[in-house]
């Protein structure tokens, strides 16, 4: 009997690809997401509100009722401060639900930030930060099936456009371009 | 036949990963029991409870230890939630809390909420070798061009000059710590976490 090598070949890269659309998609956005983190928070829509309290009103170490009546100096309702501390001396930290308020108590001078989840790129990257146990076994299940299917996808075609013609240039280059950089960076 | 190859390459390659999976489930049970036991003897034992300053404080009694401490998250790592900092209500100094397996990351809707955290406590250490390559590495980051830290965020600082220059200032505030105390280091402590809940 003779063994098929192209065809079983083809059914795993096809299966395992059908199999991993949903985790290609994941990792392929967060990838892009991740990437570019220096110019963008990926994961929260951020709003930054300049603010300024008149510090006379307030005292230098504020408590909670103080805190509230800042929130509500700007129209925050009070029902959304969760806690309040100093993380230096003159600056504190009012949390509401969905941000923070940050004053300088010696020159009234704040912001108010607020954070919301990113549609869709807020879960894509929880999971590429691999949030648990579960997650981390099959991402690497994945990612073993990123290489089976590299490989297979080199020997689904024969001919002209497969590893003997067309293919062997591709697969070349995109193997020299990693290459290159490597050695422009190191 | 064709088909019947396919199937039987597939039971074996099916009955080759359900052995390994079998033989693995075996060890996590194996490994689930020792742990079961481990909590059971840590579960007879009663794990110490203190705010998060107190073991900042004495954490290097509790080092590999399980205790379970109280404080108010005040900051979340944005990249990933991995890590966690806890203060207590009489002190702004923040405590470092690392999400164990168990929990796999914190979200940063924890911010601002009071947490009581289970885990283990770790400890590191920091010399003045330690110090000296921290140092080395800040200034090779900096460059020739560095300005050095004055204690103002000067005009012309980059927000990166002025994060450097604090790294700088923590170095010698570090140095200045160790030359007090009575051992050639200093010790960090943090808890790597297990669980937790909203106070």
């Amino acid at each position: 009997m003779k063994v098929r090598w192209r065809k079983i070949n083809n059914i795993i890269h096809r299966d395992l690809g059908y199999f991993f659309v949903g985790m290609t998609i994941i990792y392929g956005l967060s990838g892009i997401a991740l990437n570019h983190i220096d110019d963008w928070n990926p994961s929260y829509i951020v709003n930054n509100e300049e603010i300024e309290i008149a510090t006379d009103d307030y005292s230098k170490k504020i408590d909670t009722s103080e805190a509230l009546n800042i929130m509500s100096e700007f129209n925050i309702d009070t029902n959304e401060y969760k806690s309040h501390y100093y993380p230096k001396t003159e600056e504190v930290k009012i949390f509401i639900e969905e941000g923070s308020i940050r004053i300088d108590m010696n020159s009234g001078e704040g912001k108010i930030e607020t954070m919301r989840r990113r549609p869709v790129f807020h879960s894509v990257n929880f999971l590429h930060y691999n949030p648990g146990k579960l997650w981390k076994w099959f991402a690497d299940i994945f990612s073993a099936s990123l290489i089976i299917l590299a490989i297979t996808g080199m020997f689904v075609l024969r001919g002209k456009k497969g590893i003997k013609g067309r293919g062997a240039i591709l697969v070349s280059t995109g193997i020299v371009i990693p290459l290159i950089l490597l050695f422009l960076y190191l | 036949m064709k088909k019947v190859f396919l199937l039987l390459t597939a039971a074996m390659f099916l009955f080759a990963c359900g052995n390994q999976s079998n033989n693995e489930a075996t060890e996590n049970k194996d490994a689930s029991k020792e742990e079961s036991k481990d909590a059971s003897k840590e579960e007879g034992k009663e794990t110490v409870s203190m705010k998060a300053h107190e073991l900042m404080e004495e954490g290097e009694n509790y080092v590999d230890k399980t205790v379970t401490v109280e404080g108010t998250a005040v900051h979340v790592c944005d990249h990933g939630g991995k890590r966690m900092f806890l203060k207590s209500e009489d002190s702004d100094e923040r405590f470092k809390v690392v999400a164990g397996e168990e929990i796999g990351s914190f979200k940063n809707e924890a911010e601002g909420k009071t947490f009581q955290v289970k885990g283990i406590v770790q400890e590191k250490r920091i010399d003045n070798e330690y110090l000296d390559n921290w140092e080395k590495e800040i200034k090779e980051d900096m460059g020739d061009d560095h300005r050095v830290h004055d204690g103002k965020h000067g005009e012309g600082e980059t927000h990166e000059d002025h994060e450097m220059n604090e790294d700088l200032a923590k170095v010698k505030n570090m140095r200045e710590e160790i030359e007090e105390s009575d051992k050639d280091y200093i010790s960090i402590f943090s808890l790597k976490a297990k669980s937790f809940e909203e106070k």
